[in-house]
């Protein structure tokens, strides 16, 4: 699993790449709180194309980020989220709670 | 009828969770199953075995058994057990969004592993749990035949 954070004027963009489960999960929870710490962005993107599996972990990754992102009203979206991943977003209702793109 | 079975046994260390729904999901290929067919498999049996790791062994390491069978109507059988501690109420634990493990959890899994297969049975007892999913796979024009 890699993260890659880069940051424009507005915008801290997330990508994940590999395969995101219960080994991985906590490790990217941290780093990705990690770098919300030091950023302190007001909207944030979380660019999943690069992930070829997510299982439930997926969802909790999400919403850990969404939350964190909560207590100082920064904004989260989800761009390019491959079909497994949608699906499984998708059944826990996230693309209802937080602006959610399929990869096409 | 069964066509084809095999089983597994490896020990719950989350390294394994990878190994485990790729080498079923290879067993399945069999069925000549789609792409999104073969992305249910791996997720199905990552958060069974993830179950096991998390919550069947929270603070020692034991065995998760998985056992899966092919049939003629083109379906497969996935059994993940494990000999850990039980689940006291299944039907709690069945509900979306109910976890008893860390921050890290979402609470999903059964509702993931129920949505994304056609059948699911959780057994447990203090001696251990066995879920079972049951996997319809299309049968594809020009398809292999399993027979």
């Amino acid at each position: 699993m890699r993260i890659i954070s880069t940051k424009d004027a507005n915008v801290l963009s997330i990508s994940l790449e590999g395969e995101l489960d219960h080994h991985s999960a906590k490790g990217a929870i941290s780093q990705i709180a990690n770098i919300i710490e030091i950023e302190l962005p007001l909207n944030v993107t979380l660019n999943l194309k690069g992930l070829s599996f997510m299982d439930s972990s997926g969802i909790a990754l999400v919403l850990h980020t969404w939350r964190r992102l909560n207590d100082f009203s920064a904004k989260l979206k989800i761009e390019n989220v491959p079909t497994q991943g949608y699906k499984v977003l998708n059944a826990a209702g996230i693309p209802r709670l937080i602006p959610t793109t399929r990869l096409h | 009828m069964c066509t084809n079975e095999m089983t597994m046994t490896f020990l719950s260390k989350s390294a394994n969770e990878g190994f485990a729904r790729y080498t079923v999901a290879s067993f399945a290929s069999q069925l000549d199953p789609t792409l999104d067919e073969l992305n249910d498999i791996k997720t199905i049996v990552s958060e069974a075995v993830t179950n096991c790791i998390v919550h069947a062994y929270p603070d020692s390491v034991g065995k998760i058994y998985i056992k899966a069978k092919l049939f003629q109507n083109n379906t497969i059988e996935i059994s993940v057990r494990d000999k850990g501690c039980g689940i006291p109420d299944i039907d709690r634990a069945r509900e979306p969004m109910f976890t008893t493990g860390d921050s890290e959890r979402s609470g999903m899994g059964f509702t993931i592993m129920e949505s994304f297969s056609d059948k699911m049975r959780v057994k447990s007892n203090s001696k251990g749990t066995t879920v079972t999913v049951i996997k319809r796979i299309s049968m594809r024009v020009g398809g292999r035949s399993l027979v």
